[in-house]
């Protein structure tokens, strides 16, 4: 079974994301976390790409023509002939290493600190988070999470979706173990208690379009006030 | 019409749209430029328009995505993707940049595998041609189940919770169609071997 086969026979796969990615549909944190998975996977790259080519089959066979303005291929020729207009270009970023950590690419370009270390803010015993900061508007959250060795992060469950990335280390929860380069996807039918490596700990991406709800009574202190 | 002139007409039909972005980004050929603008201006803004944009912005941005095929034309790899697939990918990222106002994350691929690229074998012009013959459109190769779906997903422009939500199908049933679907169409391309 190749690794393309395994990722999509997971039932929790991320296929799903995966089309939503290439139709543009997801939002910048969404993307982000999407952009650095692929990154480090390049085998999942090929169903992104399968999805792109059913996008230019629906572009080239499935879209009637409009009527474009009459001189609407003048203007672009005169666009064309006209002063170089000013291109967007993406920020072009390298892979770096932060905090002991390789960090592709896409998510490198989000971590631009003054300094080198990432300014952890403490969450919970044994947890750090960092925001990370994306465009105004943007309905998800992008974090850093760090896990110390052996944590185990309150049971919950989830009103939207959670994407997490593992970058370092690696966590186990009741779904599975996830080590660099894998993702989980849990929604509302998934109810977890993460609990980190006990030796190497864990560092996650993770990106969350509502706030969890964690369970019990800890977790009827901690709802109003965590809105992680 | 007379039919020798629609026999020259066919004749510069049969130049592909890989071979005239080619043209344009190592020649600057506006007269490729023009052909493959009059194929895809009109699509792209009916795509545009049925992603729920409006008139006039569809034409705005639809001009936009020409003027960035002859900016990046230069850039186009043939071994990488259909012209199709390409100007498709211009048009969503600059769709994005224009109403969600951030520049999508891309991936990085330090290393292309070897698997993504159309072999030097598979690119001679006429077996491209059968097999684009053969798979015209990979959406054909799926259940109506998950091609709606995938249309829905590109049409609309929403994500696969909220079609759920819309449509009124349980989410794990829309998850697994859209499993399935991509599944078979990389299968489809993988038997073919007709990536582009």
């Amino acid at each position: 079974m190749t690794n393309a086969e395994m990722i999509a026979d997971n039932p929790r796969c991320c296929l799903p994301l995966l089309l939503d990615y290439a139709c543009g549909a997801l939002d910048e944190a969404q993307s982000l976390v999407i952009a650095t998975y692929i990154s480090m996977n390049p085998s999942v790259h090929s169903f992104v790409q399968v999805c792109e080519k059913a996008g230019g089959d629906l572009l080239a066979r499935e879209c009637g023509e409009t009527t474009v303005k009459q001189d609407a291929l003048q203007a672009v020729l005169a666009r064309i002939d006209g002063k170089k207009e000013p291109q967007i270009e993406k920020p072009c970023c390298k892979p770096r290493t932060c905090c002991e950590i390789e960090v592709p690419a896409p998510l490198a370009r989000y971590l631009a600190f003054a300094g080198h270390d990432v300014p952890w803010q403490p969450l919970l015993t044994g947890m750090h988070q960092y925001r990370i900061p994306v465009s105004r508007g943007t309905r998800s959250i992008a974090r850093l999470v760090k896990l110390a060795p052996a944590v185990k992060v309150p049971a919950h469950n989830h009103r939207g979706i959670e994407i997490t990335l593992v970058l370092h280390g690696s966590f186990h929860d009741e779904t599975g173990a996830y080590k660099r380069g894998d993702i989980s996807v849990a929604d509302s039918s998934i109810h977890h208690a993460p609990v980190a490596d006990a030796q190497t700990g864990c560092v996650c991406l993770t990106v969350t379009d509502a706030p969890l709800r964690f369970a019990g009574l800890l977790g009827s202190l901690l709802n109003p006030f965590l809105r992680f | 019409m007379s039919a020798p002139e629609k026999i020259e007409q066919d004749e510069v039909a049969s130049v592909s749209h890989e071979e005239l972005l080619r043209r344009i980004g190592q020649n600057q050929d506006r007269e490729a430029f023009i052909e493959l603008f009059n194929y895809f201006a009109p699509r792209l803004k009916s795509f545009l328009l049925r992603n729920g944009l409006r008139e006039d912005r569809a034409e705005d941005l639809m001009q936009d995505v020409m003027l960035t095929v002859w900016n990046r034309a230069a850039d186009y790899n043939e071994r990488l993707a259909k012209a199709s697939t390409w100007i498709f990918t211009i048009a969503r990222n600059r769709r994005i940049d224009y109403l969600r106002k951030f520049s999508r994350p891309e991936p990085s691929l330090e290393v292309v595998p070897e698997e993504f690229l159309q072999s030097e074998e598979k690119a001679d012009p006429v077996t491209k041609r059968e097999e684009r013959k053969t798979i015209a459109n990979l959406l054909e190769t799926l259940s109506p189940e998950q091609a709606e779906l995938i249309r829905k997903s590109f049409f609309e422009d929403k994500a696969h919770g909220a079609i759920a939500n819309e449509m009124n199908i349980p989410l794990g049933t829309v998850k697994s169609r859209i499993r399935l679907g991509l599944q078979k169409m990389r299968d489809t391309l993988k038997d073919k071997e007709a990536w582009l």
